[in-house]
């Protein structure tokens, strides 16, 4: 039979036991809630109005026709950051308002501002030619990017971002049609992955900041 | 005490009225005197800018030929009489100049046209503004650029009838 352990053994187990709770509690207490925090909040400090996209969405590669009628593959934009929107030029109200947005928002950046690229993707591939782009990207910034292509790719681009859009018949109107669509802005990091959504009319500075974090990863 | 109380509460009121006053315009822009027929003014008149394209590049849609270039118009309507109604718009640089507005339902933005023309309350105001209502120019004729003036005429139910000199504004 073994013998009993001595009391003064007891003693000193307990004490570096309790020394041992003590030390994982205080651990605990000081390291939780940031580990917490970490482990529950995304990894990417977004300005305020961003959605951002956690963990990162990898996007489906497409090919559109740029305005001046070159195939381009979202691919082929890879190596830049760039934002994204889908609108169209017979748009009067909104789509402007994004794509000035994105020109003072290339003004912010600054020296950076030739390391992002800025698209425009058309809902309205019917109206939307690439010589009709063309036209309209002049009140704008030549370097933007415009895309068009059938209802159906597009369609299926849009949804890869939850965008969606319709054409919309009105007796009264003299447009052939109007366009009902969704008016997110979408950033996508220079490995073509989609980090975060802008609603409409988030502040230029907001995407700015991000923009510049962004580019600060590469 | 009450002296400086009274100075404090001066020069809060003071920030809190600067901190509210409007942005100014931008320094480029040419402001449109104000133009008034009868009890309607019409103010803070504006257009985008857009460039006018050949036709024969335009797509024709559905046998329609109303496809070409937009650009989007905006000013306030204020009514100092009876209420009246804006009926139609019609200007020299587009083959036609809707009112429209801009809706939001369901996270689709959307546009409304408004054919039968939108009321000028009695003693009231309307503000076409971006994100809501808005003339919209159709087929662009010729170049608006900011810092040229286009002409734009109004023609109400009372049978007022007002020309508007609208400059082009950079996009915002």
């Amino acid at each position: 039979m073994k013998p009993a352990r001595k009391d003064s053994t007891n003693l000193i187990l307990s004490v570096i036991c309790a020394i041992l709770v003590t030390f994982g509690v205080g651990l605990i207490l000081s390291f939780g809630p940031v580990l917490y925090q970490q482990l529950t909040q995304p990894s990417f400090n977004a300005s305020p109005s961003s959605i951002v996209k956690d963990p990162p969405k990898a996007v489906r590669d497409f090919v559109l026709t740029n305005q001046n009628g070159q195939a381009v593959r979202l691919s082929d934009l890879r190596g830049k950051p760039l934002m994204l929107f889908f609108g169209y030029t017979h748009c009067p109200d909104v789509c402007p308002v994004t794509v000035a947005d994105f020109v003072q928002v290339k003004k912010k950046l600054g020296d950076q501002a030739g390391n992002v690229n800025f698209v425009m993707v058309t809902v309205d591939g019917d109206r939307d030619t690439p010589a009709v782009l063309k036209n309209y990207m002049k009140t704008f910034d030549t370097s933007f990017v415009g895309l068009t292509g059938s209802t159906e790719q597009v369609k299926s681009i849009a949804a890869d971002f939850g965008a969606s859009f319709q054409k919309q018949q009105s007796a009264g109107t003299e447009a052939s049609y109007l366009m009902a669509h969704t008016s997110f802005s979408y950033l996508l990091d220079a490995q073509g992955r989609w980090r975060l959504a802008y609603p409409f009319g988030t502040a230029t500075d907001d995407m700015t900041q991000d923009l510049q974090k962004i580019l600060g990863e590469s | 005490m009450k002296n400086l109380f009274a100075a404090a509460l001066c020069a809060a009121l003071t920030l809190s009225a600067c901190a509210t006053a409007p942005t100014a315009a931008p320094s480029d822009a040419v402001v449109s005197s104000p133009a008034t027929a009868g009890n309607i003014t019409v103010t803070n008149a504006w257009a985008r800018p857009a460039l006018a394209m050949k036709m024969d590049v335009v797509t024709e849609t559905a046998g329609h030929s109303m496809d070409g270039p937009v650009s989007g118009a905006y000013m306030i309507i204020e009514n100092k009489g009876a209420a009246d109604k804006l009926l139609s718009l019609s200007t020299s640089v587009a083959e036609a100049a809707e009112i429209h507005q801009t809706t939001e339902s369901n996270g689709m933005m959307m546009m409304e046209p408004m054919p039968d023309g939108i009321d000028i309350p009695a003693n009231g105001k309307v503000e076409f503004k971006p994100g809501s209502y808005h003339i919209t120019l159709m087929n662009i004729k010729e170049d608006l650029k900011p810092g040229n003036t286009i002409s734009l005429t109004l023609k109400f139910q009372s049978g007022q009838e007002m020309l508007v000199v609208v400059p082009v504004r950079e996009n915002q």
